[in-house]
């Protein structure tokens, strides 16, 4: 009788520690379930696209970007080709939705006379200010010098911009640009963004000019708006 | 006897004690879902192919359409550029430095004249574009392929070399600058024996390969062997203002003997060029439709290996799983009350109606102010204010979200 109580406790020790172990959650995005898409294998458009699917597209809302170039500048927000293209000089700010990819032309720039360039933009993600002030407080795209002159040397830059996460945020005053951090090449942006917070918007922009018969390329001209506010 | 019991508990303990860790023995009431994978994918008969009970939940791949390269051909500066045509070759169809798209998973024949400081040279390239893959869409999006011919090159084909030069986009994981650029990998530089496109392949995905030779494909009298005689022939000259875009010769076209180094599905027609096929996308089999042999001797994915006899006798597997999906019930019951129950006014059996219209003098009349003076309807920008609506779309912002400014 002894013996069956020593194996009763023995047992029951090895079932609650077993189940302490079970229920320790690792901390994001370390648990099992975390396979965030890598941009490095990610056509342009699919992170937009399992954003739509997740339903964060809202068919009625447009989301305030505003593109910023170093200097003056022209952008042209391209949409579809029965629509006309907006024109406006940097800082340029239209609405988009969540979900498609769409393209921008970006021409007169200070300092590179004669040259075009045309990054894609999608957004995965809003922002929830009040109603009053959306377009007040839209998401800000800086785009560098050094930006500007590795797209014409036909390099790839990438970036993702993210809502910082309030624990984690850089304890330090924000100034005219937000701030940018440079990751190796090796590393998963929107991995690293979402380690940081919640990110919301991928831009890429390289050296290619896209030709009349790319331009109607559905992935890149959407047959949906976007919101232009003149002054 | 108590030695034994004690022996017997301690046997099973370290029997069964790692194996029971309690979760079979307690019902939490938890309900665990598949992996996220299979919810996207369920798999064939599930989604779809047909007969399917549901859709995919994941997005679909990109519409399928046409994809092209941006060839930038860098120097050397001055260099005058053709390529072949049904009838022959375009000459002069562009100088470098000049871009110029190419579809993909094509190969082309160029033409290359008026090299500088190489009088009389006439070069007849081929360049194989490749199919845009995961790894390289987002660049070949944005980007063109540098391709430049050096002098060093030119010097190896002129002394009877044949120069190899291949284009890749290296790996992310080994490369530790934040920006993507493309790296070119030349025949002539590596070791004897080192074939550029494996090596290139090993580095990282590739986008393009020139291959340049000194063969001269135009000999007066001899174009029956190397160009495909037509009975009537017009000449396409750029100096005279008279493009046309370059015909694919590989996989399609004449028999050229170029090696195919990629996947491509078939072209439609002559002179087109291949397919990238997308699983699913454009007429493309879905993923999970079985199409080709496996070594069991039954049709299986197209990845088991091929070439060998049929040698497997049995192929078993056993799940294991534990199912608790319940059974389907034959009666089904509910019972709904509305608690406080329903009290309403009792039908109006007697109305009494007077209706005054108003009466309005010339110019008197003013549409809403909410109209704003815009199309209204459907896809237009009327009410609410601005707001864009899709067709079938609710009219008007859902409830908490703000409206357009």
């Amino acid at each position: 009788m002894r013996a069956i109580a020593c194996l009763l406790i023995l047992s029951g020790t090895i079932l609650s520690s077993n189940a302490d172990r079970l229920l320790a959650q690792d901390r994001f995005p370390d648990q099992r379930y975390y396979h965030p898409l890598n941009h490095h294998h990610m056509p342009p458009g699919q992170a937009g696209m399992w954003a739509g699917a997740l339903g964060r597209a809202d068919l009625c809302y447009f989301q305030p970007v505003q593109i910023r170039l170093p200097a003056s500048g022209q952008v042209t927000f391209l949409q579809s080709q029965t629509q006309p293209a907006p024109v406006a000089a940097s800082p340029a700010q239209a609405g988009f939705m969540v979900g498609p990819l769409y393209r921008i032309k970006l021409s007169n720039i200070e300092g590179y006379p004669g040259l075009e360039l045309y990054p894609t933009l999608e957004l995965m993600d809003r922002l929830h200010p009040p109603a009053h002030l959306r377009q007040t407080y839209p998401i800000p795209v800086d785009l560098t010098e050094e930006d500007i002159e590795k797209a014409a040397q036909d390099q790839l830059v990438t970036k993702i911009i993210y809502i910082e996460q309030p624990d984690i945020a850089l304890p330090q005053t924000e100034e005219d640009r937000i701030r940018e951090e440079e990751l190796p090449k090796n590393r998963n942006l929107l991995e690293e963004a979402d380690l940081r917070g919640r990110p919301v918007l991928i831009l890429r922009i390289g050296g290619r000019i896209p030709s009349p018969h790319e331009l109607n390329d559905p992935r890149i001209m959407p047959p949906l708006p976007l919101e232009f506010v003149t002054e | 006897m108590k030695y034994y019991f004690l022996a017997l508990g301690t046997l099973v303990v370290v029997c069964v004690g790692c194996a029971v860790d309690g979760q079979q023995v307690i019902d939490k009431g938890e309900y665990h879902a598949p992996p996220a994978a299979m919810m996207q994918r369920p798999g064939p008969m599930v989604d779809l192919p047909y007969p399917a009970i549901m859709q995919p939940l994941a997005p679909q791949p990109a519409e399928f359409i046409p994809r092209t390269s941006q060839v930038r051909f860098v120097g050397p500066a001055g260099m005058m550029l053709g390529w072949q045509i049904p009838v022959g070759f375009a000459e002069n169809q562009m100088m470098a430095p000049g871009r110029y798209n190419f579809k993909q998973g094509a190969t082309y024949r160029l033409k290359a004249t008026n090299v500088p400081g190489r009088e009389g040279l006439v070069l007849y390239p081929t360049l194989q574009v490749y199919p845009a893959h995961p790894t390289t869409d987002a660049y070949l999006t944005h980007n063109s392929i540098p391709l430049q011919i050096t002098d060093e090159d030119l010097d190896q084909i002129e002394t009877n070399n044949f120069v190899t030069k291949v284009i890749y986009l290296p790996e992310a994981k080994f490369q530790e600058l934040a920006i993507a650029g493309v790296e070119t990998l030349v025949s002539t530089r590596l070791d004897p024996g080192v074939d550029p496109v494996s090596e290139a392949d090993r580095r990282g995905t590739i986008m393009a390969v020139m291959r340049i030779g000194n063969m001269d494909l135009e000999m007066p009298g001899q174009q029956e062997e190397m160009i495909q005689a037509v009975s009537h022939e017009y000449k396409f000259n750029g100096d005279n203002g008279k493009f046309i875009d370059p015909m694919p010769i590989g996989p399609a076209g004449p028999a050229s003997g170029m090696p195919n180094g990629f996947v491509m599905g078939g072209p439609g027609g002559p002179g087109m060029p291949p397919q990238n096929m997308i699983a699913g996308v454009g007429g493309a089999e879905a993923w999970g439709m079985p199409r080709s042999g496996t070594p069991i001797g039954l049709q299986g994915p197209p990845h088991l290996p091929y070439g060998g006899p049929a040698s497997l006798k049995s192929h078993t597997i056993y799940n294991n799983t534990r199912y608790d999906v319940g059974q389907p019930v034959d009666h089904f019951v509910t019972r709904v009350k509305h608690d406080p129950g329903i009290r309403m006014p009792h039908p109006v059996k007697d109305v009494e109606y007077t209706e005054k219209h108003p009466v309005h003098g010339p110019n008197d009349l003013s549409v809403p102010a909410w109209y704003g003076g815009g199309p209204a309807g459907p896809g237009g920008y009327g009410p609410p204010q601005g707001a864009y609506c899709p067709p079938g779309y609710p009219q008007g912002p859902p409830q908490g979200y703000p409206q357009g400014q």
